[in-house]
């Protein structure tokens, strides 16, 4: 799958989480180019899609290999790699990012410590460059609310040439299982629409999630207050939403 | 974080495809609920969601473990056990659910070969009923329709007592990457809005995911003519959908 795409992938430097926040005008990219390990290290595979460079990448990182080593090992393997756009961060804050030279123009990337960024099929330079800069500029966010900021700013310096279609945010902390984990798969402005889910899961979701069961406490936590704000019709929670019994 | 879900785990006789559909009133269930791996299992984790017992699941199935054999290894270790509800089926067809005494009524599961359908604090036992039949009298089609009808089914049998907000639909086949992978993450109406994203992506989505790198075939493969399909904006590709650059 060919996703002409713009995408952060990032790290927190306070909580060391790891995320990628991605849009394209193609249906469900949080499905094939999103990739994150808690502790590991984080991916964004995309033009002609390999989610393998994902997959093996994140194990390879997983043994201590550096985001560029990893970069540099699994493109020259790939014969596809002329296609391939990919960017990746390791859990010590190191980047790397490669674009194939067959992508569709615009393309390219840049990197820095903690952060890579790149797109193709792009209106222009300015998305990425956007991209990075509000990333840089926006640290003392929350990553989830860093990565969103990055893509908004992405977005309005053009995004995909051919318009958009869907949005996806992934983050993850210290857990096997995303902190965050929320998508727009088909709408008009699906970054705004990613924007709107994430103000209500920030209410009705990342509290819970909190609470879930860990490794280490294989029983979870459960609050009353918590168990309230669930047990009512989304409209009426804080923050709202959702719909009513069929 | 407290599910109060239903959902169908089923495999594909004919394909050996596995997956999850699952609808619930709380934001971005496909980011928790659902966990499936290719030639190994489906797994649908639910109520105050443990997702362990899902990710120790398909590594448990992978090894060839039955679904029944890996539930029952679970919940014997799980303290929390009274308030987890779990459907599991593995990849020789064989099932196994779990309800715990401490889920919201009303609750319960049915599972049968190739399937479990499961739910807790429903409108009442229609909806897993409605699931169980409809996945069962539906054997002739392709797994994703089958779920997503099974879902349909359960939701109009009442569904979620506090209402509806998001739904999921994931189905591995082949690969380490899922086949198909939709989701509706905060939505008045999430199963139809699935649908909907559903009939986008059988057009836009499911024939490039078919040319994707394969662990046997590392290049993929290319078609100038589904390239040319994506190359214009959404709007005006088979199926529609999208939005215009910014």
């Amino acid at each position: 799958m060919e996703f002409n795409t713009f995408s952060i992938v990032g790290r927190c430097e306070r909580t060391g989480q790891l995320g990628v926040a991605v849009s394209t005008a193609a249906p469900a990219v949080g499905a094939y180019c999103p990739f994150a390990r808690a502790g590991v290290g984080a991916v964004s595979s995309q033009s002609w899609c390999n989610p393998y460079l994902a997959y093996d990448g994140l194990d390879l990182m997983e043994k201590g290999m550096s985001a560029q080593d990893v970069c540099d090992k699994l493109l020259s393997e790939d014969p596809g790699r002329e296609t391939r756009q990919i960017g990746y961060v390791d859990a010590k804050g190191g980047s790397a990012a490669f674009t194939g030279k067959d992508c569709a123009n615009w393309n390219g990337h840049i990197t820095g410590p903690n952060f890579a960024t790149q797109g193709n099929l792009l209106m222009g330079a300015g998305c990425v460059a956007g991209m990075a800069e509000t990333f840089q500029k926006a640290e003392t966010l929350e990553l989830a609310e860093r990565l969103i900021a990055a893509l908004e700013a992405g977005q309005a310096a053009g995004g995909d040439a051919r318009g958009k279609q869907s949005a996806a945010v992934l983050v993850v902390h210290t857990e096997r299982y995303p902190l965050i984990d929320l998508r727009s798969d088909e709408h008009r402005n699906p970054i705004a629409d990613l924007r709107r889910i994430y103000g209500i899961a920030k209410l009705q979701g990342l509290p819970f999630i909190a609470q879930m069961p860990t490794r280490d406490n294989p029983l979870g936590s459960f609050g009353d207050d918590m168990r309230w704000g669930l047990s009512v019709a989304p409209a009426v929670r804080p923050g709202g939403g959702g719909g009513k019994v069929a | 974080m407290h599910l109060n879900t239903f959902t169908i785990v089923g495999r594909c006789e004919r394909t050996g495809m596995l997956g999850v559909a699952v609808c619930t009133a709380a934001p971005g269930v496909g980011g928790y609920c659902p966990f499936v791996r290719a030639k190994a299992g489906a797994v649908a984790t639910m109520s105050w969601v443990n997702p362990y017992l899902a990710i120790d699941g398909l590594k448990l199935m992978g090894e060839g473990i039955s679904a029944k054999d890996a539930l029952d290894k679970l919940i014997a270790a799980d303290p929390g056990r009274a308030v987890r509800q779990v459907g599991m089926v593995d990849a020789k067809g064989g099932s196994a659910a779990y309800t715990g005494e401490g889920c919201g009524h009303w609750c319960g599961h049915k599972h049968g070969k190739n399937f479990s359908a499961q739910g807790n604090i429903l409108v009442g036992e229609g909806t897993v009923t409605a699931l169980a039949d409809t996945f069962q009298n539906t054997a002739a089609l392709d797994l994703p329709e089958r779920l997503l009808l099974s879902l349909e089914a359960g939701m109009a049998r009442g569904g979620d007592a506090r209402g509806k907000q998001s739904a999921g639909l994931l189905v591995h086949w082949k690969e380490e990457y899922p086949y198909i992978d939709l989701r509706a993450d905060e939505h008045r109406h999430p199963v139809p809005e699935l649908r909907r994203i559903y009939q986008v992506a059988l057009h836009q989505s499911i024939p490039f995911v078919a040319q994707m790198p394969t662990r046997d075939n590392p290049l993929g493969s290319f078609s100038a003519e589904i390239e040319a399909s994506m190359s214009v904006a959404p709007a005006y590709r088979r199926g529609g959908g999208g939005g215009e650059s910014a």
